[in-house]
């Protein structure tokens, strides 16, 4: 019965966003299949987790004026679960890691096939809105389709509220037809932040020569890509040097 | 003119002297079209070049200040460096460059106050702030380094004093995330711009008056630059209006239930002591009075908590009342309401009672006392202490009504003697009682006249010869 319930959850997911066309994502998630060991660590994963409202605290105010994060990334499937601040356990890089959440897609790091060539380019959030102005967020493609979802389609959104009256088990398998094409691990600062071979080809995403030179010659990418330093901490001096 | 041609001046045939001669004055022009600059014309023109060259480097060089030199904000500048913490607090250490640069610490490095910060990642505690720490910076008028020192001295010893002035991170914003928190520095300052924007108008307008007035004396950049941007910004950008004032102060104290939580220094052991409703309802009653009024209407002349509570210093030595410094002491009243502008004529001494009107009057509010006992509220309120001087004449104009009632109830009415009937006849209109019946009611005065007149036929039994029984014909 609940296998039945959650491929109909995947069925409307599938009808939703893959009506149009074949998305791969799509096609791996319903063909998501797991081993009893991967079953209990969601089982536990799920029973563990506990929610933590985000807090706003007004008073003291932060001593320096900020500037607030991009929130184009709020429209995105993932989110809806995992906020636009998704890292938060690696110390040393979930800031960082937080700041490419205002422009690329959750799909563009945690969904890398090996067998298949994305191209990457730039996915709109919102069709409506003249293209100069829409919001976007650079996502992978494959064969001209976008691998990647945004919470308000309809279906989406009925996925997203029935989340929560789901029993632990309907809500274990979902989450695994969900994951299991993902990778938790994304690729290294140095994929993209380098002038050999970069993951993303930044001139044909229409950067301006300025642009990439900051990308890919970033330094401080440098120091966090740089596994022999993981350990040990960076000093700011030589951040500069 | 040719000189043959001269007139001679002769008087009487003699010859005397010539008549001075016409001179061209504007020179010849040369037939030479093109001429070599002067090698001096070259010079000062190179000058000028090189002076307005001047000016365009010094305002490049000015655009570029950076007060970074850790590089801080080669990643703090970035937008979106972000987490969530624990907590679920936004923690965001994206800092609005632009702002920094123009903001009071615009020039002072993070290092200076973010001391321990020398690696990434960051300990948390090591980006503890200390307010009253000196920086690198130069205060202009003495050269020494700058420093909160005093104000966070001044503020340590005020009531105030328990929040914090050091050791302040971002993460233990949290903890101060209540309004039962003792204030800390930051709870009340922030890292705002050098010259707000809604008194830049005012800022231009003195500085114009700077180069045009002080101008004539205090001159160059050193003055310019330096001294007068400095004093500008102390005498109207670190002066807060009473409104802005009032409504800091009310940020806690208009949280009734927050206040009513706060443990007060108990003078002169320095014990605690629980709040009251006077305590509580502060920020209320304050806003009944002239001075909250005016305030509250946006008023130049609007009175804040501090320009009686703390007016000297640095305005954050605010004592408790009973406290022989404070300024609100009634033993300070005096200077401190008669101060220059104020209310001078406290000095005189008829007006000494003027001192004792009660600024946080709780009869004045017309609020809720969710927190407050009644009796509470009776005993601070002046109905109750008047009530003191009302119920002894009260009790004494009862008791002489009852012994009045008692035993001098015959006596009422007008005295006849007195010309009473005569006032009541003539002015009031009544008509006169039978006198059966005035002899009953009019009492011991016409009892004692009655006896008067019995006494008189006594007599004039005895004789016989009174007027009286002649002209009635005594049988005797």
């Amino acid at each position: 019965m609940i296998r039945f319930k959650v491929l109909m959850c995947v069925a409307i997911l599938i009808y939703a966003v893959g009506a149009r066309a074949e998305s791969l994502y799509l096609e791996r998630m319903a063909s998501a299949r797991w081993s009893p060991a991967e079953l209990a660590d969601t089982l536990t994963l799920l029973q563990q987790h506990e929610d933590i409202e985000p807090v706003s605290v007004q008073r003291p105010a932060p001593f320096h004026q900020q500037k607030a994060p991009q929130v184009d990334a709020q429209r995105e499937f993932c989110v809806a679960c995992h906020t636009t601040l998704p890292h938060s356990e690696n110390k040393r890089l979930r800031s960082y890691l937080n700041l490419h959440v205002q422009s690329l897609a959750c799909t563009s790091c945690h969904f890398r096939p090996e067998e298949v060539e994305l191209s990457y380019r730039h996915w709109p959030l919102k069709q409506s809105v003249a293209a100069d102005d829409a919001p976007s967020l650079i996502a992978p493609f494959s064969a001209g389709v976008v691998e990647a979802f945004t919470r308000e389609q309809p279906e989406i959104e009925r996925l997203i509220g029935d989340w929560k009256q789901m029993d632990i088990q309907h809500k274990a398998a979902v989450h695994l037809h969900i994951h299991l094409p993902l990778d938790e691990q994304g690729p290294g600062c140095g994929n993209c932040h380098t002038r050999e071979e970069p993951m993303l080809d930044l001139q044909a995403l229409e950067y301006d020569e300025e642009q990439i030179r900051k990308i890919q010659q970033d330094r401080v990418a440098r120091f966090l890509g740089d596994e022999s330093l993981e350990d040990q901490p960076i000093r700011l001096i030589d951040l500069l040097r | 003119m040719p000189s043959h041609l001269e007139p001679k001046r002769l008087k009487k045939g003699i010859e005397l002297a010539p008549t001075p001669t016409w001179t061209a004055v504007s020179p010849i022009k040369s037939k030479r079209r093109f001429r070599l600059p002067r090698r001096g014309s070259v010079a000062v023109a190179v000058l000028v070049v090189l002076f307005l060259a001047g000016f365009h480097l010094r305002d490049a060089w000015s655009a570029e200040r950076m007060s970074d030199p850790d590089g801080c904000l080669v990643c703090h500048a970035v937008q979106g460096l972000a987490f969530r913490d624990d907590n679920g607090m936004l923690r965001n250490a994206s800092i609005d460059s632009q702002h920094y640069f123009s903001s009071l610490h615009g020039n002072v490095p993070c290092r200076d106050c973010h001391r321990e910060i020398r690696e990434y990642p960051h300990q948390e505690d090591n980006g503890a702030v200390d307010c009253a720490a000196s920086c690198h910076l130069e205060e202009p008028s003495q050269g020494v380094a700058y420093s909160h020192k005093e104000v966070a001295e001044e503020f340590v010893d005020s009531v105030h004093g328990k929040g914090a002035v050091d050791g302040l991170t971002a993460a233990n914003r949290w903890d101060e995330n209540r309004n039962d928190h003792p204030p800390s520095c930051r709870r009340c300052h922030s890292n705002s711009l050098y010259i707000p924007e809604e008194k830049r108008a005012q800022f231009q307008d003195a500085f114009d008056h700077e180069e045009a007035v002080c101008g004539n004396c205090h001159q160059g950049d050193v003055w310019q630059g330096q001294m007068a941007g400095h004093i500008l910004r102390r005498l109207l950008g670190a002066r807060w209006s009473p409104q802005e004032e009032v409504a800091m102060c009310n940020e806690c104290h208009r949280d009734v239930e927050s206040m009513a939580k706060v443990e007060r220094q108990a003078m002169p052991d320095g014990g605690a002591k629980p709040s009251d409703a006077h305590f509580v309802h502060a920020s209320e009653s304050f806003d009944m009075t002239l001075h909250g009024r005016l305030v509250a209407g946006d008023n130049a002349f609007g009175v804040s908590c501090n320009d009686c509570h703390s007016p000297q210093g640095f305005r954050h030595g605010i004592l408790p009342t009973e406290d022989p410094g404070s300024t609100v002491h009634p033993e300070n009243l005096e200077k401190m309401c008669g101060a220059s502008g104020c209310h001078g004529y406290v000095a005189n001494g008829l007006n000494k009672k003027f001192l004792m009107t009660d600024m946080h009057d709780l009869d004045w509010v017309p609020g809720q006392f969710a927190n407050a006992s009644m009796l509470e509220l009776m005993q601070d309120s002046n109905w109750t202490r008047s009530l003191f001087l009302i119920i002894p004449a009260a009790g004494l104009f009862l008791v002489m009504s009852i012994v009045w009632t008692i035993f001098m109830r015959h006596d009422r009415g007008s005295l006849p003697v007195l010309g009473g009937r005569r006032f009541e006849t003539l002015f009031l209109s009544r008509k006169q009682r039978p006198k059966k019946n005035q002899s009953t009611t009019d009492g011991v005065v016409y009892k004692r006249l009655r006896i008067l007149s019995n006494r008189r036929k006594w007599l004039s039994s005895l004789n016989g010869r009174t007027r009286w029984s002649r002209r009635k014909g005594d049988p005797s």
